[in-house]
């Protein structure tokens, strides 16, 4: 595994307070550094630490690097865990109901270009953080108040019918893999 | 702004995007293409069903969720509208709900409006109930029916639908026999029928088969004209309230004796006996309208003090 050594080492302030730290390695070779409590909001990173087998001891030694994340989301995401490490466990919810409240923070974290927040929320799939994803989804969700279908159309890059149906005469007319 | 390719994102995405759009949003999105109408029909929603209130000039679709009793509503309106080029734009969404003329659609507070000419409203209407139950395969919870000054192109009153959970009828004018038969003939009421409205003492209508379990009549003065002793006598439901009815003490009676002795027999004398081969007999009699079958599991059964139907 190696680390570009002039690329600096993103430090989240709440982090220091935690002492067993993970690092993690973004695509674009960013190094940071996240508490276990806030590591623990992944799915994914969690799996990955308790299966290398990295404790308290080899953790900083041993640098966990995730290609499909960018620095610039990578430091996103790691605000997020951090701010919501200690949150109680939100209970399941039941009937297709989203009764939480967007706080003001997160709105402000996500308030991101739509190309950024659609890489974060890719981010946030691949490393399955079920809260930021419902935050993420939340976001998306708001664009779509007061808007016309064309409007809609627009912002979510929708295809027309003729655009599905041009596209997939064209799918059905290219050659397959042999041809 | 730049674009958030929503069919590009995992289906798990969409999903809970999906579940975090208001109902109204769903709407507008399903509009959009057969593809993100098919998205909008799979997607989980609290909604729980629709109520609709219908007015002469008006016709509004609530939104109930499990959640809200008021989550959205989609007011189909009778007002010639002159369009703009950005609604222009979005007269191709409508030909779901609108079939010769070019309405135009309002997205705001979680509200649709949608104009259509007075020619056009009542198939708007039901092309539009029709979309909208297609789209979420919900009931329609409650009917509220004002039929004052009703015109003649707003009939037949209920459109986009058969069935509704409850129907209430509220007006100063005494409703049309034709109409009201109209209603209770074509339109299957589950639970309550509310009459809130004049109705006459000349109203017909066999109530036998009717699945409602309760009927109130009150409010409006004459609201139980409509309850004579052959309508009381027919009716199958659980909770009756009448206000303003014409029944005599005698009705009221013959109501109560049918409970206290209900029992009644018909003569079967003149029936044709058919024995099944493990010796279970039962008899056949085909009277005009009536056709009885009686399957004798007691041969003899203990007749006294049992009215005989002949």
């Amino acid at each position: 595994m190696s680390v570009e050594p002039e690329v600096p080492i993103v430090q989240v302030e709440e982090v220091r307070e935690n002492p067993v730290l993970y690092k993690i390695i973004s695509s674009d070779n960013h190094v940071f550094t996240i508490s276990e409590h806030a590591v623990k909001l992944s799915k994914t990173l969690w799996d990955l630490i308790t299966n290398l087998g990295l404790t308290a001891e080899n953790a900083l030694d041993n640098p966990i690097p995730v290609e499909n994340v960018n620095g610039k989301n990578m430091e996103t995401i790691v605000q997020f865990c951090e701010r919501h490490k200690y949150d109680e466990e939100e209970p399941e919810y039941t009937n297709y109901i989203r009764e939480f409240v967007l706080p003001e923070w997160d709105r402000q974290l996500l308030s991101i270009d739509n190309e950024e927040l659609f890489q974060l929320i890719l981010a946030t799939n691949y490393l399955d953080i079920q809260k930021l994803m419902d935050y993420c989804c939340r976001v998306i969700g708001d664009m779509a108040k007061d808007k016309t279908p064309e409007e809609l159309r627009i912002i979510y890059g929708i295809p027309t019918d003729a655009e599905d149906d041009a596209l997939e005469r064209s799918a059905s007319d290219s050659p397959g893999p042999s041809g | 702004m730049t674009v958030i390719p929503l069919f590009k994102l995992p289906v798990l995405c969409i999903s809970e995007i999906l579940i975090n759009t208001d109902i109204i949003s769903l709407v507008s999105l399903s509009l959009i293409s057969r593809r993100s109408k098919q998205l909008v029909r799979t997607t989980k929603t609290s909604l729980a069903g629709f109520n609709i209130e219908i007015k002469n000039d008006e016709t509004q679709v609530q939104f109930v969720t499990s959640e809200k009793e008021d989550a959205g509503s989609w007011f189909f309106k009778t007002e010639e509208k002159e369009c703009t080029d950005t609604q222009l734009m979005e007269m191709r969404y409508a030909l779901f709900v609108c079939s010769s003329g070019c309405p135009f659609f309002s997205f705001e507070d979680d509200v649709i409006h949608s104009y259509h000419s007075a020619n056009d409203i009542q198939q708007s209407v039901k092309l539009g109930v029709e979309y909208l139950r297609d789209l979420f395969r919900k009931p329609i919870l409650r009917v509220f029916l004002y039929p004052d000054d009703f015109s003649a192109s707003r009939r037949p009153f209920y459109m986009g639908f058969n069935e509704c959970n409850n129907l209430f009828i509220e007006g100063e004018k005494e409703i049309k026999n034709e109409d009201l038969k109209s209603i209770l003939e074509n339109l299957t009421i589950k639970t309550q029928l509310a009459l809130m409205i004049p109705t006459s003492s000349s109203f017909e209508c066999n109530m036998n088969g009717f699945e409602f379990k309760k009927i109130i009549c009150l409010d409006k003065k004459n609201s139980g004209h409509l309850i004579t002793r052959e309508v009381l006598m027919s009716l199958k439901c659980t909770l009756m309230q009448f206000h303003h009815t014409l029944l005599t003490a005698d009705d009221i009676m013959s109501f109560f004796e049918r409970w206290y002795s209900p029992d009644f027999a018909f003569d079967c004398t003149r029936g044709i006996d058919i024995m099944r081969r493990d010796g279970l007999l039962c008899t056949v009699i085909n009277r005009a309208k009536v056709f009885i079958f009686v399957v004798w599991h007691n041969r003899f059964p203990d007749v006294s003090g049992v009215s005989i139907i002949r």
